[in-house]
């Protein structure tokens, strides 16, 4: 089943919801607060011990309004104990994560597939 | 707005832009388009893409409190070695040496507090007016 919005594409996939960005871009305030407004609305729905990978395959490029969006994800998910995963991060984009550390924060992996992967036996 | 190309060597941007997030985004492409001209890596284009919409984005939350009636100015000059840019707002200005560092234990969930910090790791030099209120940046490309 899957379900589309403004930004986003939803796939669920058993227990996981896979949120694929359409922006090529999250830079300005207004395309971030709508694309930031959909994801949350999308975990909202999310019962508890489901997953989200939130996959960024089609964003060329990310500022640190972005990274700010993630951080609020990371917490509304850690509140209702939803795994959360990020995926296909471009390389350049990955170097902001390494940067700012927040690799140490996210559970991050290359693909869908890896992150589906490492969800078997993640607790949440 | 004045969008110069004065010669093959030197390439010259300024633009005056009311304080409103993204309006800049099309003067950056400008600014990346240039780059890639000149044959920058793909890696540096994407530095003073960072470093331009953190300073812009910056210049309108914090700087001019977003009110549209305030203005930026921006100004970006490239020569075959470097890229130079500066922003400025008509904000009381602050002090870039007291923004706590992201990537501490305790900082590191933070919402906010990365922009200038990215500036800082992407750009070669910056650097600041006495008054806070305006950002200047070097990029020297790594090729």
């Amino acid at each position: 089943m899957s379900e589309s919005a403004g930004h986003i594409m939803i796939q669920y996939v058993g227990e996981a919801a896979i949120v694929e960005t359409l922006n090529t871009r999250l830079s300005d305030e207004m395309t971030i607060q709508a694309w930031s407004d959909e994801i949350s609305a999308a975990i909202d729905k999310l019962q508890s011990q489901k997953r989200v990978i939130l996959s960024f395959r089609n964003v060329k490029f990310m500022s640190s309004s972005a990274l700010r969006a993630l951080i609020s994800f990371k917490q509304k998910t850690d509140k209702k104990k939803i795994a959360l995963f990020l995926c296909n991060i471009n390389p350049t984009n990955m170097e902001i994560f390494k940067i700012t550390k927040l690799d140490t924060i996210f559970r991050i992996t290359p693909t869908e597939v890896e992150a589906q992967r490492a969800i078997v036996g993640s607790k949440y | 707005m004045t969008h110069d190309v004065n010669s093959t060597r030197v390439w010259k941007l300024h633009a005056s832009l009311p304080s409103v997030s993204g309006l800049g985004e099309s003067r950056v492409d400008a600014v990346v388009e240039e780059l890639n001209a000149r044959g920058w890596s793909e890696n540096d284009q994407f530095a003073a893409r960072l470093a331009l919409t953190e300073a812009l984005e910056n210049a309108v939350e914090h700087g001019n409190n977003r009110v549209p009636e305030k203005n930026i100015e921006l100004t970006v000059v490239i020569n075959d070695s470097r890229l130079f840019a500066s922003v400025s707002d008509e904000g009381s200005g602050f002090r870039a040496e007291e923004t706590p560092d992201p990537t501490l234990a305790e900082n590191i969930e933070q919402i906010s507090g990365r922009g200038i910090f990215l500036i800082r790791n992407f750009m070669t030099n910056v650097w600041y007016n006495e008054a806070g209120n305006t950002i200047y940046m070097e990029k020297i490309p790594s090729h």
